[in-house]
């Protein structure tokens, strides 16, 4: 086939696979709130500061100039701060209206989402490797001492392997598994999981005087001992946590990170993949629905499932939703997947705001991390076809 | 908005509900209970905003990139690269392709859409929670005058950051500190003002006089600050808009300093040192009575009130070192609260009110934490040869603090800090810079 | 009269301080806020007032540099601490002496402290320095109302290493002679 007739191919399939899955998320048209923000120049500024600044005089001299408000009703803004409770300036040009700015009524939605299907036909074909998104690093260079990972997770990882691409969790190279649209579509790399450590590390925390450069051995001899893990997501058991390290990792994850190259080679694939079979063999690939509720789940059996869930818990720590403990039901089908919505059963522990975003870090979970359904035991269905989920950061939040 | 928003996410809830799954009587639901989970910056996308009127396509750039470097600047997200994008909506009302998001795992979709005529510039932007399917709030739409474009980005990020994370935004605010130039033994000190990200920084004061640890009012539009202008250190106050300043009349004293300002804005808490001593009076801005809130023979100084205005954490030398202490706004017996090693100095109470930000001073090292208000849980979240002078974010998520390097070519510098204890960096000043304050979200 | 001599002096004080660190009152001196009860325009004529064009060397036993290099124009402080030391004591008591002889002088009192404190707490504890200072002259028979002080916390360090022997030099109170009599 020619390259064209294949990237066309690929195209269409795309399409497609568009057509069915995003068809239907298409969003309503929802009402617009307008809040009108103005505001002045720097230059503006500077020459209202200039107007005043050099003579310290002992009354401000409104400078004239100094709304620059245009008809727009002026909200606040950068010097035209809320009016000076002391003394007013005099009548300008424009007062500032400071709490009620005449907002041009709230507009609904401009265009309606109409039928803008061919505008968005996807992209030919997508890349074969999308690079990665690349990791949010504290942005500080001159600091002399290593930082902790930008990841905590309930577990030590090592950095990863030079040419693993960093990715949330493990991902299963390329499953052949063609239900699965977004999986089929990507040629999935081997990526490993991104560094982490199993706690916060304040810098406060660290070794005064840490050395300039950050030890990278010291990781791995803190992390499980096959160096780059293999992804165990599937038939996990217990996670007990290797021997909490009482130093935790220091690496400066920006050095390993950024040194590596872009294609994944195969060799990391293999490893991942071979680790993967291993992994599903232990544990019964979900089969039909069972008729029956069949034997209990084992401990094992949960903890696995805990565990694929686990990873996905983003948990903002600083955040008042880490006060939350919420309870969240959802159904699976046979598949292991989840049927309709999660819901929100309870949630105690901070204002509606906050068990909302809980609520809302929980069901991403839970979507996120089924991927193409988790993996359960096929003859217990009647056991885990209903689930009630509770998420409690009491362990995690900051002391 | 809230109610709404809870009540959209809760349609398919009451749909599930009416129609429950046929339940096997045996066996209840499997229950499963989390409570470990991963601390990562949230991966979200971010298109380009949509340039809707000709020549829009810079200003649309620049606020796209404002609304990213906002969000990942809290380290509680992560900005994936246009360069991985699958798709990329054709218009602001195109129809979400959700499964192009997913798979680059997207777990957040900004888009928006800039208009500009003349100078008067509209921005709106839709958010969407990727894996769940669904808008997370409604279309919002900010309309103002185009040189105030870097304010409409951090609006944006702003309602962004409050519908992921169910709190208020701190983007849209900003800072006045002491901008220091000079040798170290004869450094030149004035008031600037920038945005909290440092940009659009501007002075306040020239530097002929001495001027120490500006406090903003707490509606933005006025400063306080210790000024040496007359010769001997007393209170001024400067109107933000007008760069107008005056002198506040103090207790008598040879000295005035540390002066904040009280909830509503209309009196000072403030040091007064005579003889020696120095301790805490308040002054009504309006009427000019004067009321003496401490009267031991120790230091008395670094007054901040609680956001309720109900108490006054302090630092005092009374038990022999700097600690810090809790009373009554109007005075009264104190109750000390830190009892750590070291000394504590510079409180600041945080404005959602359960965690007051210090100063500790240890071992030769100098740290900011954080403990509740009763003195528990202490935490520090940085170590350095010298960091003090703590800020808190408007929604109390992020300190900013001033960090000063040793040496005679050393000097200070503003940095921020989540108060988990991570995110820490230094905030552009283009120079050195100190003291800062950290005003209230604009309006 | 007497008024405008206060006024007078407290300008020349201000003046002469302005003259041993250029920057350090500059044009606030003279130009003023309000309520800052400093006459306008009185600043300039008192520069003249200053040390440096008196004429005076510090051979003259009554002059401000006899004073500040011969008597010693300063003490030290141990750390955090306040208290006058039998070395600082001793300076004081020549200090005492001086002014009483050269009873035109006035003279404020600045405390300073080294740069490992926080910035307020500092500022306090520069005051209560230059406060055991003016107290212990005043023990030696100087008037107190010939006594100002004023704190810089660490905010004007003259030695600016990072390290015990510079932070020694900073933990000071320093007597600066004022004008009265020049003018």
């Amino acid at each position: 086939m020619s390259t064209g007739g294949y990237i066309s191919g690929i195209g269409h399939a795309g399409l497609l696979l568009w057509l069915v899955m995003g068809w239907g998320f298409d969003a309503e048209p929802l009402d617009f709130e307008v809040a009108p923000v103005s505001v002045v120049s720097g230059e503006e500024y500077a020459a209202l500061v200039a107007a005043t600044s050099p003579q310290p005089q002992t009354e401000q001299p409104p400078a004239p100039e100094a709304p620059v408000v245009e008809e727009t009703p002026p909200a606040p803004e950068t010097p035209q701060e809320p009016p000076a409770e002391p003394a007013p300036p005099p009548p300008a040009p424009a007062a500032p209206a400071e709490e009620t700015p005449p907002p041009p009524a709230p507009e609904p939605l401009p265009e309606p989402p109409a039928e803008a299907v061919e505008e968005i036909a996807p992209p030919p074909a997508p890349p074969a490797a999308a690079p990665p998104p690349v990791p949010e690093l504290p942005n500080i260079s001159e600091r002399p001492v290593p930082r902790p990972a930008p990841r905590v997770a309930p577990e030590a990882v090592a950095p990863p392997p030079p040419d693993a691409q960093v990715a949330d969790a493990v991902r299963e190279a390329a499953t052949p598994d063609a239900e699965s649209a977004e999986v089929a579509e990507i040629e999935e790399e081997a990526t490993a999981p991104e560094e982490a450590t199993t706690e916060i590390v304040t810098e406060a925390e660290e070794p005064a005087s840490a050395p300039e450069t950050p030890p990278a051995p010291q990781v791995a001899a803190l992390a499980p001992p096959s160096a780059p893990r293999p992804p165990s997501r599937p038939a996990r058991r217990d996670p007990a946590p290797a021997p909490a390290p009482e130093t935790p990792a220091e690496t400066q994850s920006a050095s390993s990170q950024e040194a590596e190259p872009t294609p994944a080679p195969v060799d990391t694939s293999d490893a991942v993949a071979d680790a993967l079979a291993a992994a599903l063999a232990s544990t019964p690939a979900p089969a039909a629905p069972a008729a029956n509720p069949g034997p209990p789940m084992t401990g094992a059996e949960q903890d696995a499932f805990r565990v694929a869930v686990q990873q996905c818990w983003n948990v903002d720590v600083g955040s008042e939703a880490a006060r939350v403990t919420l309870t969240v039901a959802f159904d699976l089908d046979p598949q292991g997947r989840v049927q309709g919505d999660v819901r929100r059963i309870s949630g105690e522990g901070g204002s509606d705001g906050a068990i909302e975003a809980a609520f809302q870090a929980a069901r991403r979970a839970i979507l996120r991390c089924q991927r193409d359904g988790y993996v359960l035991p096929a003859d217990k269905y009647e056991q885990w076809k209903e689930v009630e989920m509770t998420f409690d950061p009491s362990g995690m939040r900051m002391r | 908005m809230l109610t709404r928003t809870i009540a959209l996410l809760l349609a398919p809830l009451v749909a599930a509900t009416v129609l429950p799954a046929p339940v096997t009587a045996q066996s209840g639901p499997l229950r499963i209970t989390i409570s470990e989970g991963v601390i990562e910056p949230l991966p979200f996308a971010v298109p380009m905003f949509q340039a809707e009127t000709g020549g829009a396509e810079q200003i649309a750039a620049d606020i796209t990139r404002v609304v990213a470097q906002d969000l990942t600047g809290t380290g509680l997200f992560r900005e994936i690269p246009a360069s991985s994008f699958i798709s990329t909506p054709a218009s602001f009302a195109s129809p979400v392709a959700y499964p192009d998001w997913r798979a680059i795992n997207a777990q957040a979709l900004i888009t928006g859409a800039v208009a500009v005529n003349g100078n008067q510039l509209t921005v709106k932007f839709r958010l969407f929670d990727v894996f769940t399917g669904a808008e997370l709030g409604e279309g919002l739409q900010f309309a103002g005058t185009t040189g105030g474009w870097r304010r409409m980005g951090h609006k944006v990020a702003d309602a962004v950051y409050s519908r992921i994370t169910g709190e208020s935004g701190y983007f849209d605010s900003r800072v006045v500190f002491v901008a220091e130039s000079g040798p170290k033994d004869n450094r030149a000190r004035r008031l600037g003002i920038m945005d909290y990200d440092g940009e659009n920084r501007q002075f306040l004061t020239d530097s002929n006089s001495l001027v120490l640890a500006p406090r903003f009012s707490p509606n933005g539009d006025r400063v306080l600050y210790t000024s040496y202008e007359s010769g001997f250190p007393r209170i001024s106050l400067l109107d933000v808009a007008s760069v107008g300043r005056r002198q506040i009349t103090t207790v008598e004293g040879e000295m005035a300093f540390s002066p904040r300002f009280s909830k509503d804005g209309s009196a000072v808490i403030y040091s007064v040192s005579t003889g020696g001593n120095t301790d805490i009076y308040r002054t009504d801005l309006g009427s000019g009575s004067h009321s003496r809130l401490t009267s031991a023979p120790s230091i008395e100084t670094s007054p901040s009130l609680s956001p309720d205005g109900s108490r006054i954490v302090f630092e005092s030398d009374r038990s022999g070192t700097q600690q810090l202490y809790v009373m009554s706004a109007s005075g009264g017996e104190p109750q000390r609260i830190s009892f750590g090693e070291g000394r504590y100095g510079s409180p600041v109470w945080s404005p959602r009110g359960d965690l007051i930000a210090f100063t500790k001073q240890n071992a030769g090292r100098f740290h900011i934490g954080v403990m509740r208000t009763d003195g528990s849980e202490e935490r520090l979240l940085t170590s350095s040869f010298l960091d003090e002078s703590p800020t808190w974010a408007p929604n109390g998520r992020v300190l900013m603090f001033t960090r000063e390097t040793q040496g005679a070519s050393g000097g200070p510098q503003i940095y921020s800090v989540d108060i988990s204890g991570r995110n820490l960096k230094q905030v552009p000043t283009g120079g050195f810079a100190s003291d800062p304050s950290w005003g209230p979200l604009q309006q | 009269m007497n008024k405008y001599l206060t006024v007078s002096i407290l300008v020349g004080a201000l003046a002469l301080s302005a003259c041993t660190r250029p920057d350090r009152f500059g044009a606030g001196a003279g130009a003023g806020a309000d309520g800052m009860g400093v006459g306008a325009g009185a600043g300039a004529g008192f520069d003249q007032a200053g040390i440096g064009q008196s004429g005076l060397g510090a051979g003259n036993p009554n002059s401000p540099e006899y004073f500040q290099q011969t008597i010693g124009d300063r003490v030290l402080f141990a750390v955090d601490q306040s208290t006058l030391s039998a070395e600082a004591m001793a300076t004081l008591d020549g200090q005492a002496q001086w002014l009483q002889a050269n009873s035109d002088y006035l003279a404020v009192i600045e405390g300073h402290a080294d740069e490992q404190g926080t910035r307020e707490y500092n500022v306090a504890l520069g005051a209560r320095r230059a406060n055991a200072a003016r107290e212990y002259l005043i023990s030696r028979g100087v008037p107190a109302n010939r006594l100002r002080t004023i704190s810089y916390g660490k905010e004007r360090p003259i030695a600016t290493c990072s390290d015990p022997s510079c932070y020694a030099q900073n933990r000071r109170a320093v007597t600066v002679i004022a004008a009265g009599a020049l003018s």
